[in-house]
């Protein structure tokens, strides 16, 4: 233990003169996240718990659901594959949008960033990068294990290996723009702190305006809630993943391609997260509050 | 009352200085202190149980009333799942706030200290219980309100409302023992969150909080009920539905399985509790975690 401990470390200590040295730095930031979480069993078994209770709970109220009801909205009438493919997407929210915030708030408070701070070589980049791949990997031991229970239990998921290809092509998209909006906010809570309160409601809010749990289509009843829908990328991205899946729709598609274009407005944001990121930094370490919360 | 005035009445002996209700107040008065400073939270609880409702309010429209009215709840799966909601607060409160007052004592390295004044365990545990009994009450009128505002069928009269307070009450008190019994695992396996959660989780599953349990298969209903909580959603369901009082046979019925429960679940709990408890003081581990 205490000598994979020092191999991370020493990971982080080494100075940026191998070509491959920032990708294997983000995977120590990855890998002393992951140490962190196998000391948790218990929680990880509590997880596993949660996962199987929360696709059976929707299994049992997809036999309340009037399959001719979904079917009229445009999907296909399988409830469980429908709330299955929500919750399932629904879990990367949290991790890209706010768990970097998060992170940073638990890493200021233990006194810790400051020795991140002190051993950075890139301006967190590959520290950033690390703990999203940490969060990728988090919530797709979720998704997976929610497809599959899901499936175990019924749900009509296509399985064409293309239009596989395709949803994961639209989760990664998603993703990036997520994250990128997450990234945002970390630096904005370097220097500004008390910023969770804020991204905890920003993912509640993409979650229920992205229709996780009912239709869409439900919300044209209340334009005015459906055109906020409409704003958020994650409502693109889930409606995309979901008619990939369930009604095998090719992003050529014309309500694919209207998706996917509002999708990649929203692509930059990566970019200038970063950007944005990289500022506060140097704000914060020039007003000397990088430690402070 | 100011923090010098509260630690002043856990700090004096138990000579008929402080009544037992103030000590209550002041623990209840404590832990408010220190869970209303957790903004985020709180924020975080009520917009979460907002969206909720607006969710079930959605899916109500794709939901076909059959299987409700079956169960006995009438036609409106809005109405169904609201009061699930509504009170969902209470039953974390009883499962999980004595648990997470021994962690959050534990974390804080504060259980040591608070156990060796001459104020009892039991005092703080009621005073929490008292602060999270007022919070969930905040949230059940509020996400009640919300129904009504959104069109939920539910009855609420002064005979409703009076059942209902017995209901909750009595709600709490069977569903104590399950807590009781879950800090006393926090004690002896020295897990936090997990447990709470996954006891929540499991009995709002299997008491149906957002289905009918008569779409369970007969072998799972069966541990349904093994659950207090089943007994107390279906008599507010109930009452809140169809607009009757305590003396309705079902509620009745209800009743007398709840209260059978807090019969037979106290002595058994506080017996599991005694005896981890005793068994962490004697190792010296209390504080561990």
């Amino acid at each position: 233990m205490a000598e994979d401990v020092r191999e991370a470390l020493e990971i982080f200590r080494v100075r940026e003169t191998k070509k491959d040295s920032f990708m294997a730095r983000a995977l120590a930031s990855l890998y002393y996240q992951l140490k962190i979480i196998a000391t948790y069993k218990m929680f990880l078994a509590i997880e596993f718990i949660d996962i199987i209770l929360s696709v059976l709970i929707y299994y049992f109220v997809g036999f309340l659901v009037s399959p001719q009801a979904l079917s009229s909205l445009g999907y296909s009438p399988d409830y469980l594959a429908f709330a299955v493919l929500g919750i399932g997407m629904s879990r990367y929210l949290w991790t890209s949008i706010s768990r970097l915030a998060h992170k940073l708030s638990h890493e200021i408070s233990e006194g810790t960033f400051e020795s991140l701070v002190a051993i950075d070589v890139d301006n967190f980049r590959s520290w950033l990068i690390g703990q999203v791949i940490y969060g990728f990997t988090w919530s797709s031991m979720w998704f997976v294990g929610t497809i599959l229970v899901g499936m175990a239990l019924g749900a009509k998921i296509s399985g064409d290996p293309i239009l596989w290809f395709q949803a994961i092509f639209i989760l990664l998209l998603t993703i990036a723009v997520h994250v990128g909006i997450g990234i945002i906010a970390a630096g904005m809570y370097i220097k500004h702190k008390q910023l969770e309160t804020m991204l905890v409601f920003l993912s509640l809010v993409m979650e229920f305006f992205g229709g996780v749990l009912y239709p869409l289509s439900l919300l044209y009843n209340y334009r005015p809630l459906y055109y906020i829908a409409m704003l958020l990328p994650f409502t693109h991205g889930l409606e995309m993943f979901r008619r990939t899946l369930m009604n095998e729709w090719t992003i050529l598609h014309p309500q694919m391609l209207l998706h996917l274009g509002f999708l990649l407005v929203f692509l930059p944001l990566i970019y200038l997260g970063f950007k944005i990121f990289e500022r506060y930094l140097n704000l914060a370490r020039k007003e000397g509050v990088l430690g402070t919360y | 009352m100011s923090v010098e005035e509260a630690l002043e009445m856990f700090k004096s002996k138990v000579s008929g200085q402080v009544p037992f209700r103030e000590k209550v107040l002041a623990s209840m008065i404590r832990r408010a202190k220190i869970r209303l400073s957790y903004k985020t939270w709180i924020i975080f609880d009520f917009a979460n149980t907002f969206f909720m409702v607006l969710t079930y309010f959605l899916l109500a429209f794709i939901i076909t009333p059959e299987d409700i009215s079956r169960a006995g709840y009438g036609p409106s799966y809005f109405a169904f799942a609201l009061i699930g909601i509504a009170i969902s607060h209470y039953v974390t409160a009883s499962l999980r706030s004595l648990s997470m007052t021994i962690r959050l004592e534990q974390f804080y390295g504060t259980i040591e200290s608070i156990l060796s004044t001459p104020t009892s365990f039991i005092v703080l545990f009621l005073g929490d219980i008292l602060y999270f009994f007022l919070y969930s009450t905040i949230f059940l009128v509020l996400i009640l309100w919300l129904g009504l505002f959104l069109g939920a069928p539910i009855i609420l009269n002064l005979d409703t409302a009076l059942t209902l307070c017995v209901l909750i009450v009595l709600l709490m008190l069977s569903n104590l023992p399950i807590g009781i019994a879950s800090a006393a695992m926090i004690l002896k396996f020295k897990q936090g969150n997990p447990i709470g959660w996954a006891l929540t989780w499991i009995n709002q599953f299997f008491a149906g909080t957002f289905f009918p349990i008569t779409l369970l298969p007969t072998e799972l209903r069966a541990i349904s009920f093994l659950l207090p909580l089943t007994f107390s959603l279906d008599a507010i369901r109930y009452s809140l539905i169809w607009g009757v009082n305590l003396l309705h046979p079902r509620i009745l019925s209800d009743v007398i399985y709840m209260v059978i429960y807090a019969i037979i679940g106290y002595p058994i709990a506080l017996k599991i509790f005694n005896i981890v408890y005793d068994d962490a003081r004697k190792r010296g581990e209390l504080g561990t975690y």
